[in-house]
């Protein structure tokens, strides 16, 4: 399941953080946008999506809930 | 260099380049990079371990997308170019090198100063929110205390915006420029002209600047080489945070910006 995956990653990339589907990322710094390079690139690879730069905002990447919703659409898109 | 004229396009050389151990200094959104794609100022060079993006202005600012090893495309620069890029203070970034390379010579450092201070209970007499009035006021206090290559002055179009957004304050002989997602608060530009330096003007611009910006975080970039700035912020609370950045710029010989 896509949340799992994703949860995962987070947790791999941050270390010892408390994550869930609803955590904020991003307003509570758990990933600053030095991190969001790094999580997209594992996102592309973990989902063979194409995630551009454009994409990268605080709003697809506020929690891992709304990084699902991104994937679903790249995935429609 | 190839100028950029579909969104399209950018989105499908930056997606190329967004994987695992890729090194950038590019954050944009993307009504900023969809403005300036359709003002014809976006322009690239690619090769197969990077990606340069340049956009044009005043002053050109470079962007790179750099995979791991890799190397920069060949590039010769002819404007007045900037290039600033952060990383976490404790890590040691590696792209100086290619950038050297392309001509650019390293002129500052800047670090991250984070808010931990306490919260004035007051807005300070002495200084108001802008108005489309002081625009020119503005560009001038801007111009006499910033370098113009570093520092990233904005653009008159700019300004007028932070006015309209009440984002720019201005004190008699000074301004400051700031921006807020309603989390972060973050200080753009604190200018003072020196004869009304050492007067308070600089301290009365933060405490309104803190007074004003509905945000729960706030922060600044500040150089380290300017401890006359350094030193007014951490009175207020302000301290060195967890990122760095270095500045590297290019100058056209026989050409001054």
């Amino acid at each position: 399941m896509n949340m799992d995956k994703i949860l995962e990653i987070i947790r791999e990339l941050v270390p010892g953080t408390d994550v869930a589907a609803d955590t904020l990322l991003i307003e509570d710094e758990i990933i600053d946008s030095f991190d969001l390079v790094a999580l997209v690139g594992e996102l592309s690879d973990a989902f063979d999506v194409q995630i551009g730069v454009e994409s990268v905002t605080p709003e697809n990447f506020e929690t891992p809930s709304a990084i699902a919703s991104l994937i679903e659409r790249l995935r429609e898109g | 260099m190839n100028r950029l004229t579909k969104f399209d396009k950018f989105s499908a050389l930056t997606g190329e380049f967004m994987q695992r151990g890729v090194r950038t200094n590019f954050f944009k959104s993307r009504e900023q990079i969809e403005r300036a794609i359709s003002d014809g100022s976006v322009y690239y060079e690619l090769c197969e371990t990077s990606l340069l993006l340049i956009f044009s202005g005043k002053v050109d600012k470079l962007y790179f997308m750099l995979l791991s090893g890799g190397r920069f495309p060949e590039l010769h620069l002819e404007r007045s170019t900037v290039c600033e890029y952060a990383y976490k203070t404790g890590s040691s970034p590696d792209v100086a090198d290619e950038l050297v390379k392309l001509g650019l010579l390293h002129s500052a450092n800047r670090e991250r100063y984070e808010f931990a201070g306490t919260f004035p209970s007051e807005f300070p007499a002495g200084v108001r929110f802008a108005v489309q009035n002081d625009l020119g006021f503005a560009e001038e206090v801007l111009s006499v205390c910033f370098d113009p290559l570093t520092g990233c002055l904005p653009t008159r179009d700019e300004l007028s915006s932070d006015i309209a957004a009440r984002h720019l304050l201005v004190a008699d002989g000074g301004v400051l420029r700031f921006s807020t997602d309603g989390t972060v608060g973050e200080l753009n530009h604190l200018a003072v002209l020196p004869k009304a330096r050492r007067s308070g003007v600089g301290s009365a611009l933060v405490t309104a600047f803190l007074a004003a910006a509905s945000a729960r975080r706030f922060r600044l970039w500040v150089r380290t080489d300017n401890p006359v700035a350094q030193a007014l912020y951490r009175r207020f609370g302000f301290a060195p945070g967890r990122f760095r950045s270095e500045v590297f710029t290019f100058t056209p010989k026989d050409q001054s910006v």
